[in-house]
């Protein structure tokens, strides 16, 4: 079982949508950072001031497949790919320092069994 | 349950911030005083309530003015259209302004001073225009990148031209219609606005460029109430103005909760539709801009509104917390005190009070906050509201001593402002917008009746003094002294890191 690293930069206004997407895909908690993103080319606003939209940057560990799923789910539900919405991938993640990547994957599949059956039909 | 744990963490929060309302009143009551004051056990439950008040409006301000304000200014910031975002503040200085209830209270007593020549409603009118005309500029000023210390260089310096010529009835009002305009609710979403604004544009600092639209709206009503007060008294009539000067005169702080057809609660319902008009204006600014202009749902739109509600409801707690708790012990002590004929208690408990209402001021407390973010470890919350509060106990024993004196109230102002003027161009930099805002946040909900309440106190018990001239002022001096201990210590701070450097 390989590990893997979420990470979801969404825009400010869809993170309570993110996370939501992660919890119900079983996620046990992640942490959220604020920050700001800006675009190539530049998107200019006023004076010719270049704009940063507020983002937030949610990370969590987790197995293989389900930070696959999420980060699909979060794409393709939130529409990420859309100009100012952000973008959700995984990082292969080498070393664990002990974390039970099994359990972890366990106690994901018994705690949202019936949630991920559904995410799964659509 | 986290968020109830969060909410328990912010009432034991809250509690320590009024620590030292009791320790000041404790200690006047027990040693110089030396008596028990009587029902001290609903002054007990006031101050619980206004514990649980300040946790409720904290909260509310976490989940619903901060994020709104900054979601509106990156939405602006993306849209990019400046003169969109000019009205959107224009209107948001306007509606903070026309409604609130301390800036109509001034805007009577004008009237009623001056003998008819203002009136109330025009005055009222012209300082929110100024309000908003200076928030619209102040948003261009984030934009540019302009350091404030020009504009507020420049703006005080009228100020103190203007109040050479203004009439000396005039002078007090204008200086505390500039402090009441900011009220505890306008704050934080003013300032949520201005350093949302300056987050979402490279190469601006939510520190240097994103406070100071709360410092421009309180210094412009000062200009714009004199140079009205000069017209009217060079060219206008004076009238008889009978109706409301008995309201106006009479300090009595009213019934904690008025019956409405027999029923407290009633009552207290009606109080709370009555909080809630008063920030109506500000909510329907947002909404028209929100759905109108910017065409998209609030982003956690029932996190918003229920943060509404809690800024509403904890509010209103606090104002009645202060009237069963703080307001009858500050009245009786300064009445015994007063009796007590030694003057110098009376400094003491002005610069104690002063001290305490501050520490406790909930908007402080929040924009203190934000200021420490905003400085990412360069300031301390705290210590910024230790400095403030120092500041408005040192203004308002300085305002008691001119009342108490009798002299007149342009020396002092203006001497008070040549010292801010001074020290705005020896601070460094990152402290200037952060300082005059301040100096605005200070005088709201609490220190605002309590202050007033002292000045018209000393004012009537003290011979020869006209509680209309003498009374008001006060709320200027809790307003200029804080800029002057912030500047004063990030000059000092400034200076050690030099001295620190310099030796090997």
């Amino acid at each position: 079982m390989k590990a893997m690293l979420l990470v979801a930069v969404v825009a400010d206004e869809l993170e309570e949508a993110a996370r939501e997407i992660a919890r119900r895909e079983g996620a046990r908690g992640m942490t959220l950072l604020s920050a700001r993103g800006m675009s190539f080319p530049e998107h200019i606003t006023f004076f010719g001031l270049t704009y940063l939209g507020a983002e937030t940057v949610l990370v969590a560990l987790l197995d293989e497949a389900t930070a696959a799923r999420v980060a699909e789910r979060m794409n393709v539900e939130l529409e990420l790919l859309e100009p100012f919405k952000g973008l959700a991938f995984c990082l292969p993640v080498s070393g664990t320092g002990g974390i039970d990547i099994q359990a972890l994957r366990q106690h994901i599949t018994e705690h949202a069994p019936a949630e991920r059956l559904e995410g799964g039909a659509r | 349950m986290n968020q109830f744990r969060d909410f328990l963490h912010l009432l034991n929060h809250a509690f320590r911030n009024l620590l030292p309302i009791i320790l000041v009143v404790g200690i006047f009551q027990f040693v110089i005083i030396r008596q028990v004051p009587d029902e001290w056990l609903p002054m007990a439950v006031g101050l619980l309530v206004v514990v649980l008040g300040v946790a409720l409006f904290l909260q509310g301000l976490e989940l619903g003015i901060f994020p709104i304000g900054k979601n509106l200014s990156n939405e602006f910031a993306r849209k990019g259209s400046l003169p969109l975002l000019m009205i959107f503040g224009f209107c948001l200085g306007f509606a903070a302004v026309v409604a609130e209830p301390a800036l109509i209270a001034v805007a009577s007593q004008a009237e009623i001073i001056s003998e008819g020549r203002i009136s109330a409603l025009t005055l009222r009118l012209l300082v929110a225009v100024s309000v908003g005309l200076v928030v619209a500029l102040g948003v261009v000023r984030i934009l540019l990148g302009h350091s404030l210390h020009w504009y507020m260089i420049i703006g005080y310096i009228v100020v103190v031209i203007v109040t050479f010529f203004a009439p000396e009835e005039i002078v007090g009002l204008a200086y505390d219609s500039g402090g009441v305009t900011t009220n505890i609710v306008t704050v934080p979403l003013i300032a949520a606005l201005g350093i949302g604004l300056a987050v979402s544009v490279r190469g601006r600092n939510p520190l240097i460029h994103g406070f100071g639209l709360v410092g421009l709206a309180v210094m412009v009503p000062m200009i714009s109430v004199q140079i009205y007060g000069i017209i009217v008294y060079s060219f206008g009539e004076a009238r008889e103005v009978v109706e409301g000067i008995a309201e106006a005169v009479d300090p009595e702080v009213t019934e904690v909760v008025q019956e409405v057809a027999g029923s407290v609660l009633l009552g207290m319902l009606r109080d709370l539709m009555i909080m809630f008009r008063d920030v109506l204006p500000i909510i329907a600014v947002v909404l028209v801009f929100q759905y109108l202009v910017i065409r998209k749902h609030i982003a956690h739109l029932h996190k918003v509104m229920g943060g509404f509600l809690l800024v509403i409801v904890g509010l209103y707690a606090f104002v009645v917390g202060l009237k069963m708790g703080l307001f009858p012990i500050g009245q009786s002590m300064a009445e015994q005190l007063i009796g007590l004929d030694r003057w110098i208690f009376v400094y003491l408990f002005a610069f104690a009070i002063g001290f305490a209402t501050t520490m406790a001021e909930p908007a402080l407390i929040a924009i203190g906050q934000k200021a420490e973010e905003a400085a990412k470890g360069r300031l301390n919350g705290n210590t910024i509201r230790i400095l403030v509060a120092l500041g408005v106990a040192v203004g308002i024993t300085v305002g008691v001593h001119r009342i108490i004196a009798g002299d007149s109230i342009h020396y002092y102002i203006m001497a008070g402002y040549a010292v801010v003027i001074l020290l705005t161009f020896l601070s460094p930099k990152y402290i200037v917008a952060l300082a005059y805002d301040l100096g605005g946040v200070t005088t709201s909900e609490v220190t605002v009746p309590l202050v007033t309440a002292l000045g018209i106190g000393l004012a009537t018990h003290i011979e020869g003094r006209n509680v209309m001239i003498d009374g008001f002022g006060l709320i200027a001096f809790a307003s200029i002294f804080p800029i002057i201990s912030v500047m004063l210590y990030a000059i000092a701070v400034e200076l050690l890191n030099r001295w620190r450097g310099t030796e090997p």
